[in-house]
């Protein structure tokens, strides 16, 4: 695992490795493919070789077998020269000439029988090379054994089969040869025995001693199918092939020896005893013998294989030695990587300072990557250097930005002004800059029972437009009383008209609302129209939209009018809000705006401005905000006399989330009969007990159910009445708790009931239609 | 002192003689004589005797092969109890007057098949040609192939009839079907039914091996044979369920006796001389086996023998 690591942690070692199994690989295919063609050469060479041993060993053996038949039948004449005389003693002689010339066992000579006069004498060839002549008694009956009977029967020269000799049971063949006298009948056999030692053991001696691969062996199958020489000396004289073949499930070699004692020669690759093996065969023409000269393949294959495997671990040996020097050679030269390597990781960290180390000359690539290196480091020295710089001098610009924020935001309505409420308007603001510093603006203030208010749009963002934004203000609150929109309007075009290089403008809405009569004068210079609310309807109030100022010094503006009735609400807003865009790059729309403003137009102003922005939120999610936003809510309102009669009505759902809803209704209402904060408080507390009542018990398993609220303003009562169609419960009937007891003694539940009692001055239940109807009743004492 | 010595040696006198007299009581020694060399032809009595069957019957007993000595005259003369021949040959010594009986009968069909280098289909096939055979081969039966043949056939008994035949000098060879037959085709010579002729299928079926005593040993000795006839059944017995056990022991006997031996020629003999011995397993010779032997040797053979006094 240690060496896997360095050798991927190392390029030294990585390439080294790489090019070590790479050569490796290359070098073993090579040497493979060239052992098989060396394998395959091998086989031919054994082969021939065997081939031209197997042409020795019958020349060999001819030899040997002509000079005996050669010796045998030169004698013909002289046999019967001796036999015409009947010179017994010349006869033995000759025959004991013959066992001196050639090298065999014993020479004879059997005469035919007559009558049953028989007449055999033997030359026998003593150990010690003495040869003594005997002769055969009566009772041997040579001219019943093949030697004799073929030769006579067909008067022809014979070699017979191998038999065992019955002097020291030797395994020999027997050449005879009839002598024919003149008139064609044979007169006697004269033959010889040659030991088969002599011929067979001195072949596989030859064979183990001169074939050129280890495991050759010689088989000789004598003429009536028996073993004469096998490397399984058992089975010679006592097998024959077709037993061993039959005994030893080797078909082939039965099917070779039989072409072989056909007369065929030739080679193949047959399976002998289990293996696979190179045969070379012929068969001897004088005796018909069978040879056969086989070497097994695995021998051949096994030369190979030592000889691959010596050759493989020298090779192997070689490349270890060669990879190592590669890989010293590799590390001597990618030093300078190692070095490198370090002085990026000193530079990652931040050192611009320590230069890369040169201490080598290579000239090559890998110096010029160091100075490369180098120059980059200086490079990246000096940028980090402008990058300081600049961070600083935008932290400088940031801070100037967020002065200039602050300086236009308290050119807007502070915190406290951002409402007014008396008994005659209510006005609510927002914005909400894109950049530190934007180019919306808003702003009013109440002259002489006249609300003057403002809402404009300068074209383009940031610190320009913030000037803009700032010169319009300041113009706002320069106005009296008196000013009209119009002459402000007028007056903002050809301020900025004048040497507008810049080409910058600003769209603007100004108005005048007189609060004694509701009558609303205003002048659109080009910005988006402002939508009324009235009888819970949201309208766009219809006006000249004029020009943007700031585009043509002259322009003529025209002003238009409105008379509001008590419960109007105007809302002004600029263009960030219809288009704001969300991750879909959809626009929330003028519709989208007005839906919201529909939804809750009974809402109070602040509640108004914080649902639209609560919408807005939703539909645009995380999508950057790309323009400044900004919406004012003017609620007109005429203090109620107590003689008039005030109805509102709310549905809410058993969802908690609509409490906030409700409390701001029930705020609407109290702003829109100036009640006292202190009296709204209390009704807000009880409402509220009552609402989270039905919402958490009326519908048990059930949402989205509907319950309504219903407030009536009359002869100075204000009468709530709740009605669920939830489970029938009456909580004026519970008992009310004794509030001097200690608060651990006390039992649980029934406070709400008793503090809706405590702030109302009536609290009724019916049950009418299957529906909850509690009632409750607050007296508001006279202004 | 004197005294003393004398008394001693009495007593260890007495002491030999009496453990002699003992051991000869517990086995009988006794021998076997096969009228050929060791081979799977005798396969059932080698292996009683190698497998301890004889002497766990109670009986000491050799089996000793062909050493060139006739096997009637191995029982006439005492030098073998038992010994093993064909019927033909028995029931001539015994028209010869040696008193031998038949005491197991192994071989029930004739093994004697005539091979041939041209197709044959009957004896009448045969005539006006040399034929073959091994040296010593039953008179009684050649006499009457000739008789068959109307004298019109030449049997020549000579050594090595089957390398006279392979090598071709001889077209014919009359041989047994256990070994001869078997030399010829592991020779290389191809035997099929179109070049053999069975002599038991051609009214010539006489039965073969069987083990002779002579009456006055039978008489003497009954139990002894009986010992040897129930040993040499398990031999059998043994023999025909385990072939291979059997040839093992064949083929060690033959390699101690410097005999060319190998297995597959051994085992085919085995399972020749068990077909030759039936189905039915029956060891013993019946009258019409013997009927038919007496019938080739004429009338006058009727009245010398009757197959009571020949088989036990």
């Amino acid at each position: 695992m240690k060496i896997v690591n360095n050798i991927k942690s190392s390029f030294a070692a990585k390439l080294s490795f790489m090019l070590f199994i790479g050569t490796f690989i290359v070098v073993t295919c090579v040497y493979a493919i060239n052992n098989f063609r060396t394998r395959n050469h091998m086989v031919k060479e054994a082969v021939k070789d065997n081939a031209a041993m197997v042409d020795l060993f019958i020349s060999k053996i001819g030899k040997e077998i002509n000079l005996v038949e050669h010796n045998i039948k030169s004698r013909d004449m002289l046999f019967k020269e001796y036999y015409k005389k009947r010179d017994v003693d010349a006869l033995d002689a000759m025959i004991k000439d013959v066992a001196k010339e050639c090298n065999v066992r014993e020479v004879f000579y059997a005469l035919r029988p007559r009558g049953e006069r028989t007449y055999m004498a033997d030359a026998l060839k003593e150990p010690d090379g003495k040869i003594n002549v005997m002769r055969r008694t009566r009772n041997y009956k040579y001219y019943l054994h093949t030697y004799y009977l073929v030769p006579e029967k067909y008067q022809k020269d014979y070699w017979t089969a191998p038999y065992f000799t019955t002097i020291a049971s030797q395994r020999a063949i027997t050449f005879s040869h009839p002598i024919i006298d003149t008139t064609g009948d044979m007169i006697a056999v004269l033959g010889a025995d040659i030991l088969l030692e002599t011929l067979t053991d001195t072949l596989s001696a030859n064979v183990a001693k001169h074939s050129p691969i280890k495991g050759s062996y010689l088989m000789l199958v004598s003429k009536d199918g028996r073993y004469l020489a096998h490397p399984d000396k058992k089975k010679i004289a006592n097998e024959t092939y077709i037993t061993d073949a039959r005994e030893n499930d080797c078909p082939e070699l039965e099917i070779i020896v039989r072409k072989i004692l056909d007369g065929e020669s030739g080679n193949c690759i047959a399976n002998l005893y289990g293996q696979r093996t190179i045969v070379t065969y012929a068969q001897m023409p004088e005796l018909e013998w069978g040879i056969m000269l086989a070497t097994p393949y695995d021998t051949i294959t096994s030369v190979i294989l030592e000889y691959i495997i010596l050759s493989f671990v020298l090779m192997f040996i070689g490349f270890l030695i060669m990879g190592f020097v590669i890989y010293r050679i590799i590390w001597s030269m990618s030093k300078p990587l190692n070095v490198y390597s370090h002085a990026s990781a000193r530079i990652a960290a931040g050192d611009f300072d320590t230069p890369v180390e040169m201490t080598f000359s290579s000239g090559d690539e890998l110096e010029k990557l160091g100075k490369d290196m180098d120059d980059m480091r200086v490079k990246l020295k000096n940028y980090y250097e402008d990058i300081q710089i600049s961070a600083a001098q935008r932290e400088s610009m940031e801070k100037e930005l967020s002065i200039a924020h602050d300086i236009q935001m308290s050119m807007l309505p502070v915190e406290s002004e951002v409402s007014l409420s008396n008994e005659y308007v209510k006005v609510n603001g927002y914005l909400n800059p894109a950049k530190e510093v934007g180019g919306d603006l808003w702003q009013y203030m109440l002259k002489d029972g006249k609300l003057m208010f403002i809402i404009g749009d300068v074209s383009g963002k940031g610190v320009p437009a913030s000037l803009v934004m700032a010169q319009t203000v300041c113009l706002f609150k320069a106005q009296d009383a008196d000013s009209s929109p119009l002459d402000l309007v007028m007056l903002i075009n050809s301020l900025l008209s004048e040497n507008n290089e810049r080409n910058m403008f600003e769209t603007l809405i100004v108005g005048k609302l007189d609060l004694s009569d509701g009558k609303l004068s205003f002048c659109n210079a080009g910005h988006d129209p402002m939508l009324l609310v009235r009888d819970g309807k949201v309208e766009e109030i219809p006006m000249n939209r004029n020009l943007p100022v700031g585009l043509i010094e002259d322009f003529q503006y025209r002003i238009d009018s409105l008379t509001m009735q008590p419960g109007d609400k105007i809302l002004l807003y600029t263009d960030g809000i219809p288009e704001a865009e969300n991750e879909m790059k959809e626009l929330y729309s003028l519709k989208r705006l007005e839906n919201a403003l529909l939804e809750n137009c009974e809402a109070s102003t602040e509640g108004i401005i914080h649902s639209i922005r609560e919408d807005l939120h939703k539909y645009v999610e995380s999508a950057p905000q790309s323009d400044d936003i900004t919406m004012v809510c003017i609620n007109y309102r005429k203090m109620i006399s107590n003689t008039e009669n005030l109805t509102r009505t709310i549905v809410f759902k058993n969802q908690m989330s609509e409490v906030s809803r409700i409390a701001e209704f029930i705020e609407g209402i109290g702003e829109e009969l100036s009640i006292d904060f202190s009296v709204m408080n209390g009704i807000q507390l009880a409402i509220e007990e009552a609402v989270v009542n039905i919402i958490n018990y009326a519908y048990p398993d059930k949402t989205d159910c509907d319950s309504s609220l219903r407030v009536n303003f009359k002869d100075n009562v204000l009468t709530f009445i709740l009605t669920d169609s939830g489970i029938p419960f009456d909580p004026t009937g519970k008992q009310d708790p004794d509030v001097s007891l200690d608060i651990s003694d006390r039992p649980i539940g029934g406070l709400g009931i008793f503090l809706v009692k405590k702030i109302m001055n009536e609290v009724s239940y019916e049950y009418i239609s299957e529906q909850n109807v509690l009632t409750m009743k607050k007296e508001l004492k006279t202004k | 002192m004197k005294i003393e010595k004398l008394i001693l040696s009495v007593l260890l006198s007495t002491l030999f003689f009496t453990a002699k007299g003992q051991s000869s009581v517990s086995a009988m020694q006794s021998s076997l004589y096969t009228f050929w060399t060791a081979q799977s032809q005798y396969a059932g009595f080698i292996l009683a005797e190698e497998d301890g069957l004889y002497k766990a019957n109670g009986m000491d007993l050799k089996v000793i092969h062909f050493d060139g000595t006739p096997a009637v005259e191995m029982l006439q003369t005492g030098k073998a109890d038992f010994v093993s021949l064909t019927l033909l040959d028995a029931l001539d010594a015994r028209l010869k007057g040696v008193k031998l009986v038949n005491i197991l009968q192994f071989s029930h069909e004739s093994s004697f098949v005539v091979v041939s280098n041209e197709p044959v289909r009957s004896l009448k096939d045969l005539k006006g040609q040399e034929i073959v055979t091994y040296r010593a081969f039953n008179t009684t039966l050649k006499n009457e192939i000739y008789r068959r043949l109307a004298q019109n056939v030449s049997i020549k008994e000579i050594y090595s009839c089957v390398e006279a035949f392979c090598t071709g000098a001889y077209d014919y060879v009359i041989c047994t079907s256990y070994n001869e037959m078997y030399e010829i085709e592991e020779s290389g010579f191809d035997i099929s039914s179109k070049n053999i002729i069975h002599l038991s299928k051609c009214g010539l079926n006489i039965p073969e091996d069987g083990i002779y005593v002579m009456e006055e040993f039978l008489q003497k000795n009954p139990k002894a044979v009986d010992k040897f006839i129930k040993a040499s059944i398990e031999g059998w017995s043994i023999a025909s369920q385990d072939i291979e056990h059997s040839v093992d022991v064949t083929l060690t006997r033959m390699e101690r006796e410097n005999l060319l031996h190998n297995r597959y020629h051994e085992r085919n003999m085995l399972k020749e001389m068990l077909r030759l011995h039936g189905k039915d397993q029956n060891f013993s010779l019946t009258q019409k086996e013997f009927d038919e032997a007496l019938e080739l040797f004429g009338e006058e053979a009727k009245g010398i023998i009757d197959f009571d006094s020949f088989a036990r």
